[in-house]
């Protein structure tokens, strides 16, 4: 593992490769920093990404989602995203008990589409020696999107924020784990109510920008 | 389903697994290596030799960049015997790498030692040491790449950062000082790096002879003609060196003469006209003759000094060449050869304008002519007073001598009024008359010294004239007027006498008296010349006996006199010589001492110059370079030995 970030540690534990090591030593001596080409670089690159999501409310529903994320990179560190997801929201086990023993629905809408805009900031780059044969390079990222989620008639603003690790593969391919906590107000029957909840994205896409076959190593 | 989406799952997971990126070693970028030395971008360049290092793809040329680095930043150049290097082109360059190491340790540490302000003027080091030379800030990274901290595992699939290129130069400095420090006056630092430098020259011979007819080209043939001119120059050195101490074993100095002398005769079989500027050929074409010249091989040594003039000299070398040329034809004999390079005789500024006066004058007359002889001599003594030094007092002589053989006459008085200033003629003017005594003109001396009594004023002077009068009198063979001048030089006027008091008159005649005694001395190697024939006996004879009777009276007349001793003397010693004098009878039976050896007269004769000669010291530049810089989009032959134009600032120490 290698990483710029310290805060790059807790993203990592998600990933349970386990880790290898150069055991080759060159003639480089141990104080002397190195450098590499960045592997997947951003600046400039369109990224589309096909996501999967599911959004936990504690609200009585289970809700899963597909959507498409579409986003643009200024620089290495920053980019903006548009994001839009059809949502599968229905009652949960509860809800329903709830519902045939007592005919009660919860005051939260099922909803159906999520649309958002967004910043995805990488605040550091980081590798993985996997097997002793592959390397996965990644970019820890803090994500921000805010919105408008769709209950049926209701609207509610929706804010999304979390952390992300975005791995590059070759040619392009890249995949991506947000794992953000909403926040969403909804105007029910007793008024406007907050909620929050916690929707982890899993993202596979593209990125184009000027395609490298297989980036050099070096400068 | 829950099949599907596990086959659908798996097939994903394949293809993805196609598209990770393997664990491979990077690769080195395709730009020229040695191109970034040339252009002088030293961080990069280093970068790039420690890149082939990491990637392990570095070759002997990698050990040629890590050589020019080491140089470059006043570090250690690696001994190329442990680096195991095959390319013979490669070795030959390394080894110059090594010799310029070897060169900077020595000028630097001499200078430390002779406490000089500069160093390295006119080498690479006057451009190697100046802060703002090299490129040695490390490049800002360009956008897209990552710049990982140093850790102790090393990845693969990186390559070293470039780093700023810190110079050891100050450190290498302060190393030298201390060494200098510890061990300042028995000269054995200063004899090891000279034996280091000379032990590089030798690698580097040894490397070029390695190398076969087609490698290399023009680049390296100025190489070791460079470096055999650097050899020889530092043998030469090495050698004046000795010569100045006065213990120093010859044939040591000679052994040194030789080994420069084989340098320069291996480098003048290099085709280099065409590759090296004339000023360093005839630099090193008259350090050719000049060791030609020590080693006693003069011909040889005339061809390569008229070269050396030809293709150009500063002043003072080509003063010194041709001043030699001089010396070695007059050795030779070769007065026509050596007249003719009195045409042009060096400026009055010139260390060897007397000597090459004297000498070319000497030539003039040789040969027969005489006019040009007196212009050249006329002409020195206007630049130059002929008693300013010992050749200007040879070539006055040598003047005095030619125009003692022509009559006394206005001419005469001429030249010797210009030979010098106007209120010295009288003296020139009695010296002539001796050296027309000398050479056996006794009518010129007398006829000076005529003249000389009519216009000399004071009188206190003219006792001298009186004795050149009784001296060419002596050598006429006229005893009237030796006697009648005799009694001039130590006349006693009543006038004087009576305004003189008596203790007074011993130190006022002092000076006549003195000369009286001076004359009769200077008659008796004369007398011993005639030799033995029986002419010559009866002649001496006579004069002793008029030596005799002339001191005889004054002594008996003047009890006072000073010069009473020496005149004693003289009357004892022409007594003893005399065949039929009782007391040189009785002198010669009841002597215990050997009679006085009377010699003919002492000459300084031009040999005696010879330690007063201007040392040959050929003013020899540092050669620039003997370094090459490799370029990999040029042919070696045409590889350069530096980067710019060189500038003369020396580099402090």
């Amino acid at each position: 593992m290698k990483s710029f970030a310290p805060l790059l540690t807790l993203c990592l534990g998600l990933l349970a490769a386990p880790l290898g090591l150069a055991a080759e030593r060159e003639d480089t001596p141990p104080n002397r920093p190195t450098v590499q080409k960045r592997f997947g670089t951003k600046e400039g690159h369109v990224t589309m990404h096909l996501v999967g999501v599911t959004h936990v409310r504690n609200d009585l529903y289970n809700t899963l989602g597909a959507g498409l994320d579409l986003g643009y990179y200024f620089n290495e560190q920053l980019g903006a995203e548009l994001r839009l997801v059809w949502l599968y929201t229905r009652l949960s086990g509860a809800g329903d008990s709830i519902r045939e023993r007592a005919g009660l629905t919860p005051d939260a809408r099922a909803q159906n589409y999520l649309t958002t805009a967004g910043l995805r900031y990488s605040f550091g780059y980081g590798k993985i020696l996997a097997f002793d044969t592959f390397v996965v390079h990644f970019d820890p990222q803090i994500t921000l999107h805010a919105g408008t989620a769709f209950a049926g008639q209701r609207v509610l603003p929706t804010v999304l924020t979390g952390l992300s690790l975005l791995n590059h593969f070759k040619w392009g391919i890249q995949v991506k784990l947000d794992l953000n906590l909403t926040a969403q107000m909804e105007r029910r029957d007793r008024g406007w109510v907050p909620s929050f909840g916690f929707a982890p994205f899993l993202g596979l896409g593209w990125s184009y920008g000027g395609l490298a076959a297989v980036p050099e190593a070096g400068p | 389903m829950t099949n599907h989406w596990s086959v659908r799952l798996l097939v994903a997971a394949a293809a993805l697994s196609t598209g990770c990126v393997t664990y491979s070693h990077a690769s080195l970028p395709q730009d020229a290596r040695f191109e970034l030395l040339y252009e002088r971008k030293l961080a990069a360049f280093e970068q790039r030799v420690a890149m082939e290092r990491h990637t392990a793809s570095g070759d002997d040329w990698t050990s040629v960049a890590e050589g020019w680095v080491a140089l470059i930043n006043c570090r250690k150049v690696a001994n190329p015997e442990d680096l195991g290097l095959q390319d013979p082109l490669a070795r030959v360059v390394y080894a110059g790498l090594v010799l310029e190491d070897a060169r900077r340790e020595r000028m630097l540490g001499q200078a430390l030692t002779a406490r000089t302000g500069t160093w390295g003027r006119d080498t690479i080091f006057a451009r190697l040491h100046h802060p703002d030379f090299f490129d040695r800030v490390a490049d800002h990274l360009p956008p897209g790449y990552i710049y990982w901290l140093p850790e102790d595992e090393s990845w693969v699939d990186e390559l070293p950062a470039p780093l700023a290129a810190d110079s050891g130069c100050d450190e290498l400095r302060k190393s030298l000082a201390e060494s200098v420090t510890a061990a300042p006056s028995d000269g054995v630092v200063a004899q090891d790096w000279v034996a280091l430098e000379i032990s590089a020259v030798e690698a580097v011979l040894a490397a070029g002879r390695a190398l076969s007819d087609d490698q290399g080209g023009e680049s390296l043939t100025r190489l070791l003609w460079h470096t055999r001119v650097h050899g020889a120059q530092l043998l030469w050195s090495e050698a004046r060196k000795l010569e100045r101490d006065d213990g120093a074993d010859p044939e040591k100095i000679a052994a040194l003469h030789r080994e420069a002398l084989a340098h320069l005769e291996a480098a003048s079989r290099y085709e280099v006209v065409e590759l090296v500027d004339s000023g360093e050929r005839s630099r090193m074409e008259l350090l050719h003759g000049v060791l030609l010249a020590k080693l006693e091989r003069p011909s040889d040594a005339l061809g390569h000094l008229a070269r050396a003039e030809a293709l150009g000299l500063s002043d003072d070398n080509h003063w010194g060449s041709r001043y030699l040329r001089l010396r070695l034809l007059m050795n030779a004999a070769l007065w026509e050869d050596a007249a003719a390079l009195t045409e042009k005789v060096p400026p009055q500024t010139s260390r060897f304008f007397s000597p090459y006066a004297y000498y070319g004058a000497l030539s003039l007359r040789r040969v027969g002519l005489e006019d040009r002889f007196l212009a050249l001599a006329m002409a020195a003594f206007r630049d130059r007073p002929y008693e300013a030094d010992p050749f200007m007092r040879g070539l006055y002589a040598e003047v005095l001598q030619t125009i003692a053989d022509y009559p006394f006459e206005a001419r005469t008085i001429e030249l010797l009024e210009e030979m010098g200033p106007r209120n010295k003629t009288f003296g020139r003017v009695e010296e002539f008359a001796a050296v027309s005594l000398d050479r056996g003109r006794p009518e010129n001396a007398a006829a000076a010294a005529r003249w000389l009594l009519a216009r000399q004023t004071d009188a206190r002077e003219h006792p001298r004239f009186y004795a050149l009068l009784a001296l060419s009198a002596f050598l006429d063979d006229n005893e009237r007027v030796f006697v009648e001048n005799v009694a001039k030089i130590t006349a006693r006027p009543d006038k004087l006498l009576d305004v003189v008091p008596q203790h007074r008159r011993s130190s006022f005649f002092a000076h006549a008296d003195a000369e009286l005694a001076r004359a009769l001395r200077l008659m008796l190697p004369v007398m011993a010349e005639w030799g033995e024939t029986p002419r010559a006996r009866v002649r001496r004879q006579k004069w002793l006996r008029i030596i005799v009777a002339q001191t005889q009276g004054f002594l008996r007349e003047t009890n006072e006199s000073l010069a009473r001793p020496a005149l004693v003397e003289l009357y004892r010693l022409a007594s003893a010589m005399l065949d039929d004098h009782p007391r040189g009878y009785a002198e010669r039976v009841g002597a215990t001492d050997a009679a006085p050896l009377v010699l003919g007269t002492v000459q300084l004769n031009a040999r005696q110059l010879a330690q007063f000669e201007p040392p040959i010291e050929p003013t020899l530049s540092p050669v620039f370079s003997l370094a090459l810089v490799p370029r990999d989009e040029v042919q070696p032959a045409n590889w350069p030995s530096f980067f710019t134009e060189p500038e003369s600032a020396g580099a402090r120490p």
